[in-house]
């Protein structure tokens, strides 16, 4: 509920600033996004936690640290920025 | 060179700007006076409203005929209101499409320190003096006020863009509510791109007035002023929101310390600020010249 509460907000914020087609992009994406970790921990039953904690913890612990030590550009970059790239490249 | 994207602008970020600077950075009124005790010239601050009982008992009568009220840590423009003209004797105030009077501005002061604009739980809110945009620049943008976004590493200007309002943008010079975005070389201080939306131009779109290869007014001010910003700020990246008024030549509005990275698509240029602190004290280096924008 509080989250919902926050994303809602946010939304509005969103839709004031960036405009209404901005803010629901980015609120369907965000859903998208918990939708998809929802299910992928909805796959860790208890009976895998209990007998294989250990390595999902390590592959957890590998995956975060490979995930936040990334400084390149995030996929929605990579069009975002296609203009520089494209002068860049032009020169 | 690819882009700052944002992972790696956080990066530099955490390595940069120390989280006292960017705390302080967030709050206007102190950032205000870091400015001033560094040498850089800002817009003159009419008065502070501290607590709700200073709101209540607020005395508009000694305001002057045009002047505009923030919370002082509010962002995206939240909470401003701009007053272009007072009626009936300092009763009521004219703002663009409506009439404040004293009772609604007391009202408004209220929300603003109980922090209903602002990030954090309280404000304070904070009068200037409505500024008039340099005749040269008024030019360029007849509706609302033009201002001046430099990107710099330290006291190195890495990046700089003019946003200039529309009547679209309803006056505001923000690029994804219709402004314009201009790429200015660094060097000459003239204008060598824009774009309105994803479209680049050359003319304003409200009055055809020619926009690229227009030298902007006092621009070596501009850039020595925008210099200064880092050290007096403590921050080591940043980007620096400046004005030039008609009376007093350049003024910072504010300083960010997470600047936005729509600039580079603006100035068809990537940003590249150093990885690590040593640079925070502005040395620069043959390799480190700025980036002429063409």
């Amino acid at each position: 509920l509080v989250i919902m509460a926050i994303l809602i907000e946010r939304t509005w914020d969103s839709a004031r600033v960036d405009g209404p087609s901005t803010a629901v992009r980015l609120f369907a994406m965000t859903l998208a996004v918990a939708f998809t970790v929802a299910a992928a921990l909805a796959e860790l039953s208890p009976y895998v936690l209990d007998r294989h904690w250990l390595p999902t913890a390590a592959f957890g612990i590998a995956i975060n640290l490979a995930v936040g030590s990334y400084r390149g550009l995030r996929l929605t970059e990579l069009s975002r920025f296609s203009p520089v790239r494209t002068a860049q490249a032009a020169r | 060179m690819s882009a700052l994207g944002i992972n790696a602008r956080n990066q530099v970020i955490a390595r940069r700007n120390p989280r006292r600077a960017i705390v302080h950075a967030r709050d206007k009124v102190l950032t205000k006076q870091r400015l001033t005790a560094g040498g850089v010239p800002v817009p003159e601050t009419l008065c502070v409203v501290q607590d709700r009982r200073a709101a209540l008992g607020f005395d508009d009568a000694t305001l002057p005929d045009r002047w505009v009220v923030k919370p002082s840590c509010g962002s995206g423009g939240r909470g401003v209101v701009v007053v272009v003209g007072a009626i009936r004797d300092r009763q009521e105030w004219s703002t663009p499409g409506r009439v404040l009077t004293s009772k609604e501005l007391r009202r408004h002061l209220t929300a603003i320190i109980g922090g209903d604009h602002s990030t954090g739980d309280d404000d304070v809110a904070l009068f200037e003096p409505l500024l008039r945009s340099h005749p040269d620049l008024a030019l360029l943008a007849p509706a609302g006020l033009p201002d001046i976004r430099i990107v710099c590493d330290g006291s190195l200007p890495l990046l700089a863009m003019a946003r200039i309002p529309t009547v679209a943008s309803g006056g505001r010079g923000n690029l994804h509510q219709g402004g314009i975005g201009a790429a200015i070389d660094l060097v000459d201080g003239r204008i060598t791109r824009a774009v309105h939306g994803r479209r680049p131009i050359d003319v304003h779109p409200d009055t055809n007035q020619r926009l690229v290869g227009t030298r902007l007014p006092r621009w070596d001010e501009v850039v020595e002023i925008a210099r200064r910003c880092g050290p007096a700020t403590g921050l080591g990246y940043l980007g620096v929101d400046l004005v030039v008024d008609a009376d007093r030549g350049p003024l910072v509005l504010e300083v960010n310390s997470h600047p936005g990275l729509e600039i580079q698509n603006v100035a068809r240029s990537p940003l590249r600020p150093a990885r690590s602190r040593s640079r925070r004290r502005g040395t620069v280096s043959p390799h480190d010249a700025p980036v002429p924008v063409r």
